[in-house]
């Protein structure tokens, strides 16, 4: 018995070791390093969109309105095309970004910049639990290049309330390579993938053949729960705080999920993505609602004339 | 308790620590009655962590066979007092055998099958024409009853045919019955072997703490890394199979086979290594089914104690392949059409297990369904490499079976494997993630499977101890990163 727990101990020590020796081993490999650390889509999203913020010390400073949100808004929102139409925007959506993890990327993005409109994209799936997600914490912790303070205080945040030992463990790693100053060789980026600039890249995706089977889809009935409102509130309270005019965003679904209306966004203007004349079109998505360049592009275009009309009627000025 | 929780995670090392004091502390008379105490305690936590009115469930389970196994013991010690000839059974022992039939298949009935067969009942008078309002029992199904059901019969049924003499300790009988580490979802163990290591007492032994620890790894790994990395890619593809094409039903299919081997194989190697910490063998449960070169070597790998129970508890008092060749036939049916059924009460269980009768039956009527009962020596030939895929095409097909929610939909997912015209979703999930993870593990059970490449990072072999614990410590990396939905096992429906 003795023998067994020493060996046990020893192997616990010794663990760390090894971790460490598998991240660095792993380092230059981008498909290993995906694989071992961190999963590989849209990793160049989150690393291109935080350098283009970190880099270019005029941008955060310019940026307007700032979009909050998971993949929907992500494949759907490019603030480059919304420009012509005076948006001025930057888009900090990434894949699984909830409104938890939305919440501490947006406490340090207010600390560089000041925006006169938050728009938080919500799609309605994930309206419930206060948890933050495991895949945008994870993107985050290996992909966001900021080093100071409060990104870095955002980026542990995000991996402790998402309650993964792994993703504090990834977090802790990734924090001291960027410490000591090395950076993750994995910047090799999926071929399909082109930055566009302001948080948004192109994925080159193909658009579906034809109108989804609706009933086949079972996608159920959204309600937000109370966690997931705390939630909310908190980040309405934070843009109040900064002087900044929150404004909610439903995205398109070519199926709409069927959803009752959270009591908690009483007195925040609401945009229904489903609004927009593209909503129904599958030439514009990839699947039920997730939008392909073309679809991006019109949703884009309607979003930011709504966003125009909205702040109008609402009486604040960006 | 799930062995895929932070629950199991801080239960193990306690019971672990607990069970060994006992061990060490407690007087030698006692010291058994202690452990078996102990392990009845702790699996009652066990059991009672998912739902606590359940266990009242295997309390009376396991106080009807403690009582029917006496009293066929009893009638059978009679018998031979009065010198009856060997094998004749008397009418009292029988009749405590179906009170042990009656009970525990009962119980199982009502808990499993009841909905089905009202829900059929009701579907066969509309046909006629005769409406009948839809009603069904709001009947929660207790997890592992399947399992514990066909381990309680088992020691029933030897007693009656005098192959085990039945305890009279009842809280040894309770710790069999409910062994934590098999108790929900196998392997379904016998009386005749788990009882007696029950009734010894258990020394600590290194060799046996370290493979236990080893199979837990290694089943976390199957479980975590390859079951749940494969799920995500199925739910996806069986949840949306009208928008995909064929080729992306066809990697769901092949990417289920998986996940149901990963999941049930994992969750047998966690129970196994886990009763090896604590002095106990359980019977092996899956020996790499997916090399099997035909169907018949598949169900000689395939979730052995489940196979074997009905191979001695059912196919041979039917006679078996003994008995001219349409009986042999029928006892085929039979045995492959309860299997399915054990597995669920939904017709697509019933589809499953009569798809592997259809396909067991050439190999019955050639005579070759014991061709391939040795493991292969070196590397498998040409022939052997077409007959595994060919097997594990098959097996996959009447894998859809299995996963679909009902019939319609299982047969509408075969069509659309074949049709590549009417998709309408263009992208296939990434499935390269899925894929390295399923080839991971096959590398590593062909290394175990082929003795001539016996060094493998598992067992000790000759390979170095710095390699073993990378291959440890990167299996564990690779379970926690994977470890982000923590996700029921599949068996434990059954």
């Amino acid at each position: 018995m003795e023998r067994l727990l020493a060996a046990l101990l020893i192997f616990a020590l010794s663990l760390p070791v090894f971790w460490l020796g598998l991240v660095l081993i792993i380092q230059p490999f981008p498909y290993a390093s995906a694989f071992f650390l961190a999963k590989s889509s849209d990793l160049a999203g989150t690393r291109m969109r935080t350098q283009e913020w970190s880099q270019d010390d005029t941008l955060p400073a310019q940026v307007d309105v700032l979009f909050l949100g998971s993949s929907t808004c992500m494949s759907g929102v490019d603030p480059n095309a919304m420009l012509a139409y005076g948006v001025n925007g930057f888009s900090f959506c990434s894949s699984g970004q909830r409104v938890g993890n939305s919440l501490h990327i947006l406490h340090a993005a207010l600390e560089e910049s000041s925006p006169s409109v938050v728009v938080l994209d919500v799609f309605p799936l994930l309206w419930y639990g206060s948890a933050n997600g495991i895949e945008s914490s994870r993107d985050w912790a290996r992909n966001g290049t900021q080093s100071n303070t409060h990104w870095t205080r955002a980026i542990f945040n995000n991996a402790i309330e998402s309650g993964d030992a792994y993703n504090v463990m990834l977090t802790a790693a990734e924090w001291c390579f960027k410490y000591l100053g090395i950076s993750p060789a994995s910047l090799a980026k999926p071929r399909e993938l082109q930055y566009q600039g302001r948080g948004y890249l192109t994925r080159g995706h193909s658009s579906l053949r034809d109108f989804p089977n609706c009933l086949s889809l079972q996608l159920g009935k959204a309600s937000a729960d109370e966690a997931w409102c705390e939630r909310f509130e908190q980040l309405n309270t934070l843009c109040d705080e900064a002087g900044a005019q929150l404004i909610v965003l439903i995205p398109p679904e070519l199926c709409p999920t069927a959803m009752v209306m959270p009591v908690c966004w009483a007195g925040i203007p609401v945009i229904r993505g489903q609004d927009w004349p593209g909503s129904q079109s599958h030439t514009f998505f990839k699947d039920n609602h997730h939008m392909v360049d073309a679809g991006a592009q019109s949703y884009s275009i309607w979003l930011a004339q709504t966003l125009n009309k909205t702040i109008q009627s609402h009486g604040f000025s960006p | 308790m799930l062995f895929n929780s932070l629950e199991f995670l801080l239960f193990l090392p306690v019971v672990f620590a607990a069970y060994w004091i006992l061990n060490i502390w407690t007087e030698r008379p006692n010291a058994l009655r202690a452990q078996n105490l102990l392990i009845l305690a702790a699996s009652y936590v066990f059991y009672g962590w998912w739902d606590w009115r359940f266990l009242s469930l295997i309390a009376f389970s396991t106080v009807v066979d403690y009582a029917v196994g006496l009293q066929i013991a009893g009638a059978n010690e009679r018998e031979i007092e009065v010198g009856a000839p060997e094998g004749a059974r008397s009418r009292t022992a029988k009749r405590w055998l179906w009170v042990s039939l009656a009970v525990n298949l009962g119980l199982l009935s009502y808990f499993k099958y009841a909905n089905f067969f009202i829900e059929n009942w009701i579907e066969v008078w509309s046909q006629i024409g005769i409406q009948m309002n839809p009603w069904s029992l709001k009947v929660i199904l207790p997890v592992g009853i399947s399992f514990y059901t066909f381990q309680t019969l088992s020691y029933s049924i030897d007693i009656y045919r005098r192959k085990l003499e039945p305890t009279r300790d009842l809280i040894e009988f309770a710790a069999f019955v409910s062994f934590f580490p098999q108790l929900v979802a196998g392997p379904i163990e016998r009386a005749s072997k788990l009882l007696p290591q029950i009734q010894q007492r258990r020394r600590f032994d290194y060799d046996e703490g370290v493979s236990g620890l080893r199979l837990i790894l290694w089943g976390m790994f199957k479980k975590v890394v390859v079951a749940d990395t494969c799920a995500i890619y199925v739910n996806d593809i069986f949840a949306n199979y009208t928008q995909y094409s064929g080729p992306t039903l066809i990697l769901g299919a092949i990417f289920f086979a998986f996940q149901i081997y990963g999941d049930f194989s994992g969750y047998s190697d966690i129970a196994i290594g886990t009763a090896r910490l604590f002095g106990i063998r359980l019977m092996t449960n899956f020996r790499t089914p997916y090399f099997s070169r035909d169907i018949a070597e598949f169900w000689r790998r395939w979730h052995i104690s489940l196979s074997t129970w009905f191979r001695d508890y059912l196919y041979i008092p039917l006679g078996g392949s003994r008995v001219g060749k349409w009986k042999a036939v029928r006892n085929t049916f039979v045995i492959f059409l309860v299997s399915g059924f054990w597995h669920g009460a939904n017709w697509t269980f019933i589809a499953w297990g009569l798809i592997h009768a259809l396909l067991f039956l050439p190999l019955l009527l050639t005579g070759r369904n014991r061709r391939n009962t040795g493991d292969i020596q070196g590397l498998p030939s040409l022939r052997e490499l077409a007959g595994m895929a060919g097997t594990f095409a098959a097996v996959t097909v009447a894998w859809v079976f299995f996963r679909a929610a009902s019939m319609s939909e299982a047969v509408r997912f075969l069509f659309k494997m074949v049709r590549t015209q009417d998709q309408i979703f263009t992208q296939t999930p990434d499935w390269r993630g899925g894929a390295v993870v399923i080839l991971f593990m096959l590398c590593l059970e062909s290394i175990q499977k082929w003795p001539r490449l016996d060094n493998n990072l598992w067992n000790a072999g000759g390979t170095a101890k710095a390699m073993r614990w990378m291959a440890y410590s990167t299996a564990i990396w690779l379970c926690l990163k994977c470890h982000t939905n923590q996700s029921d096992f599949i068996y434990f429906q059954f």
